[in-house]
């Protein structure tokens, strides 16, 4: 499968010392939508404007569609920590701007590509507003009109969905989705747990600088290991049948017994708990969610709500 | 390069002229400017400059073309270098404080070309705000004063549009002169986010120069400093026409400029921009 | 990393090789004008050369330097003291005795003096005014008030050759350029060590023999104190414009009367020389009442002495004491000396 972003010991050290992005190595494959998980101050957004070429590696290197970041840039649109323009332009004017200094852009289609941009985020009747008139939510709507403002084969978006109302985070959701669908790998980062399960297929953790885990969503959630739980009035006779049974890192406590499920099948240890007479009164099979595996990972309850 | 490439770096520093002449703040700054030669010119209507006055205020009332001239050695002197500081140091720390440069460099803009049409740009600004003096500045003289000849420093009277001609060298001089002054302040724009520290930087840069040039212990370092020439712009009003502080000014400016806009291009070509 | 750091310096080697080369032009070329080549002349050789070189019609700009080391002067007017000292800049156009033009270029202003037969222009655009004498068709030309500094080399060589006597040691010195043509160096110093003056050197060029330059040394001093040279001469003549004079209209055109009739009692105020040579002292009477709140009040100190008390000034290269009873003394020699012949 063919990267659109990758890196190999990417490494940023501030003039201050402190170790921004420590060694990530980032493999977002192509059509994918890959959520950039972690808490702030993280080095998510460091990160991205490594990727980008706003501030330049202490060591180790990255690509964008297989290439150097500049020479990609053209085919890529990226929104970096929240949006920018001219506070006295309209909002119309603040993407011609960013048209005319593309110098790839053709002048003749300026004015209808800006008009759909406008239009696809929902603009088009505040074209005319200056910015500095706008909400945070038509404000952040613009960004994303800007990286629209020519067909795009990579989209890096560092959350997209920051300060926009429900309404609003839907409607940037559903615009992510359906440029998705049109087969534009999008690098959205977030600290959103939920918009990362609603909308991306891989995903990849951040952790003090460090990228702790990467991977499609299947792949995260089949890392983790599956227990199984058995209530029962008597934990100590179960737990010694799960052992019996082959399972691993058993524990039993008061009211059940638990351990490591393996390549088990679920039936079988009910089977296997019943020939031995152990009551049981319950028993689950439990997966945990992106959550607990995240949680796991960094230490760190994740801001679920959103 | 090529065609489409120039044309495409054209349109892009159209759009940086349309970034400084469309925002209210720079016109007020114009309208400034335009202000001083009316109130001069209207000042010599209302109370004549007697016969024996000299210099450019003394032939305001015998040819309207000197109300420009005056008009441009007055605002020389404050007005003209804080516009074009306030716009230099605008120029790269203003759309970092704003977060914009982020947005252009990922467009992508190249870091050689953001500077090169930046500072394009600043030299067009500083050639329109010395055209705003000398252009409002000969409207108000030629209304209340006429033209006819005009007189040099040298005494020799040469006609109108030969007059017009001289004036058009000395604000050619000048433009010149600032735009070496904006190198600078591109420069100085390059080392910070804070868009008024970076003018008021400048700004301060231009007048402990001038403050230095006048020290007549400090005459040593006189000519290297960057406003040393500022004035010579009377030798392209003699007869005839004298390159001895004039030719050494524009000397000067060429290579202020030339370090400076390459130091900018240095320190932005490698910068991080994290703002 | 390592080629990134590399590519960082690099880029600031464009600014600082700008400035490398703009310095490196700047010394090489006052370096290669320090090595003319020019046949050997003796001193005397070249006084010759001197005295029988012809002005020929020349254009140039002069650049006048004054270093006299006087303290600053609170309450002189500012064009005094931009008389005796500072770079002062003239133009100078010369088509013959009788048609010369020499203007003094100020930042915004000129003045000029333009000779042109029996026309003599004074235009002065600070003033705006003109002012036109009748002089004399085959009279030398002479603008220089003999209260200046000399404003040409040649009046400058003119005034020091008259002063060539036996108390001067004649000698060479090396070749220069100046205005880029190559110059001999003759060096003239005082055999009398109470002269404040160190030594003066005239530059005069190879091939015209005109003097170019002259600059006059301090005592211990290696920078001259005051210098007077071309920065840039022509020796084709000159148009005919350049003579031309017409006063602007609209100003005051004046015109001027021969200062000849000398008011009563100037003539007892007559300078007279004391002594001969380097060291000689010129003394007169002044007027106190009229002179000392001027120049010397701000000026001078105060001294006292068997002589009386006065206020003295003195700078690199002379003293002036003027006595509260009205005496004026004035040379190119330490206030002592200025003393010395005060008690006399």
């Amino acid at each position: 499968m063919s990267l659109a972003v990758s890196s190999e010991g990417l490494t940023k050290r501030f003039r201050s010392g402190q170790v921004a992005v420590n060694a990530v190595g980032l493999a977002v494959p192509a059509g994918s939508v890959y959520g950039f998980l972690g808490p702030n101050g993280s080095g998510k957004t460091t990160t991205i404007r490594m990727l980008l070429g706003l501030i330049e590696p202490t060591a180790g290197s990255s690509n964008l569609l297989g290439t150097t970041s500049f020479a990609a840039l053209p085919d890529v649109g990226s929104l970096v920590e929240g949006p920018a323009f001219h506070l006295y332009l309209s909002g119309r004017d603040n993407l011609r701007r960013l048209d005319a200094a593309d110098r790839h852009a053709d002048p003749a289609t300026a004015a209808a590509r800006i008009d759909e941009a406008l239009d696809r985020v929902g603009l088009l009747a505040a074209a005319r507003k200056r910015y500095r008139a706008y909400s945070l939510g038509m404000r952040q709507r613009l960004a994303l009109a800007g990286t629209l403002l020519r067909p795009r084969k990579l989209l890096i978006l560092d959350e997209p969905t920051n300060g926009l109302d429900p309404q609003g985070t839907r409607e940037v959701r559903s615009i992510i989705s359906g440029l998705a669908a049109e087969g534009t790998t999008v690098m959205l980062s977030t600290h959103l747990l939920s918009e990362v399960e609603q909308i991306c297929t891989h995903a990849g953790v951040m952790h003090l600088g460090k990228l702790v885990a990467q991977g499609s969503l299947p792949a995260l959630r089949a890392g983790s290991e599956t227990r199984v739980r058995v209530e029962t009035s008597h934990p100590a006779e179960a737990g010694r049948c799960l052992e019996a049974l082959g399972l691993k890192d058993v524990s039993s406590a008061d009211g059940e017994a638990r351990g490591l499920l393996g390549d088990l099948a679920p039936e079988d240890i009910v089977a296997g708990l019943v020939r031995a007479g152990v009551p049981v009164r319950g028993f689950a099979v439990e997966r945990p969610g992106l959550e607990e595996l995240f949680v796991h990972l960094t230490g760190e309850g994740f801001d679920v709500s959103g | 390069m090529s065609v489409a490439s120039l044309a495409g770096t054209g349109r892009f520093f159209r759009s940086e002229l349309l970034l400084i002449f469309g925002r209210r703040r720079n016109w007020l700054g114009l309208a400034i400017l335009a202000v001083v030669p009316v109130i001069i010119a209207v000042a010599a209507k209302v109370n004549a400059p007697g016969e024996d006055e000299g210099g450019f205020f003394g032939g305001i009332t015998t040819n309207g073309l000197f109300v420009a001239l005056a008009a441009l050695s007055v605002e020389l002197g404050f007005f003209l270098p804080l516009a074009i500081s306030t716009i230099a140091g605008d120029a790269v720390a203003g759309e970092a404080n704003q977060g914009t440069l982020r947005y252009l460099l990922t467009v992508p803009v190249h870091r050689t070309r953001l500077i090169a049409v930046k500072f394009a740009a600043l030299v067009v600004f500083a050639a329109t705000a010395v055209l705003t003096v000398v252009g409002t500045g000969m409207i108000a003289g030629l209304l209340l004063f006429g033209g006819g000849k005009m007189t040099l420093l040298s005494g020799t009277e040469i006609g109108f549009w030969g007059g017009l001609g001289r004036v058009a060298m000395v604000s050619g001089y000048a433009a010149v002169c600032l735009s070496a002054l904006a190198a600078i302040g591109l420069f100085v724009s390059t080392l910070t986010e804070q868009p008024i520290g970076a003018g008021i930087a400048v700004l301060i840069l231009y007048i402990v120069s001038q403050i230095l040039d006048t020290i007549p212990q400090l005459s040593a370092i006189g000519p290297y400093l960057p406003t040393h020439y500022w004035f010579a712009f009377g030798d392209l009003l003699r007869d005839p026409v004298s390159f001895n502080s004039a030719g050494p000014g524009l000397l000067s400016a060429g290579i202020y400029t030339l370090i400076f806009t390459t130091a900018a291009w240095a320190r932005f070509a490698t910068k991080d921009v994290t703002s | 990393m390592g080629s990134m750091t590399k590519n960082k310096a690099l880029r600031w080697a464009v600014p600082i090789g700008v400035v490398a080369v703009v310095s490196a032009v700047a010394g090489f070329s006052q370096l290669a004008s320090a090595q003319p080549d020019l046949p050997k002349r003796s001193a005397s050789q070249l006084l010759m050369d001197l005295e029988q070189a012809r002005l020929d019609p020349l254009s140039g700009t002069i650049v006048q330097r004054a270093d006299l080391g006087l303290p600053p002067m609170p309450g002189a007017s500012s064009e005094l003291s931009s008389m005796i000292s500072g770079t002062h800049t003239l133009r100078i156009w010369y088509g013959g005795q009788d048609k010369v033009r020499l203007a003094l270029l100020g930042t915004l202003g000129e003045s000029d003096v333009i000779r042109n037969g029996k026309d003599l222009w004074i235009w002065s655009s600070q003033q705006n005014k003109a002012t036109h004498y009748d002089v004399p068709a085959d009279s030398k030309p002479s603008f220089t008030d003999p209260k200046e500094l000399p404003k040409t080399p040649q009046e400058a060589a003119d005034a020091i050759l008259g002063a060539l006597d036996p108390t001067t040691v004649v000698s060479t010195g090396g070749q220069v350029k100046v205005a880029g043509r190559p110059a001999y160096e003759l060096i003239l110093a005082p055999r009398d060590r109470a002269s404040l003056v160190g030594s003066v050197r005239l530059a005069i060029d190879g091939d015209k023999h005109v003097p170019l330059r002259v600059q006059v040394f301090s005592k211990n001093a290696a920078s001259p104190a005051f210098e007077v040279g071309f920065q840039q001469i022509s020796f084709d003549k000159p148009g005919e414009e350049h003579f031309q004079f017409k006063p602007p209209a609209g100003v005051q055109n004046v015109p001027g009367k021969e200062d000849k009739e000398e008011e009563p009692g100037r003539r007892e105020l007559e300078p007279k020389i004391v002594g001969t040579g380097w060291t000689s002292v010129l003394t007169a009477k002044v007027d106190v009442k009229k002179e000392a709140p001027g120049l010397l009040g701000s000026l001078g100190t105060q001294a006292s002495g068997s002589w009386g008390t006065g206020r003295v000034i003195s700078s690199k290269l002379f003293s002036v004491l003027i006595t509260d009873d009205g005496r004026l003394f004035a040379g190119a020699v330490a206030p002592e000396k200025l003393y010395e012949v005060a008690s006399k």
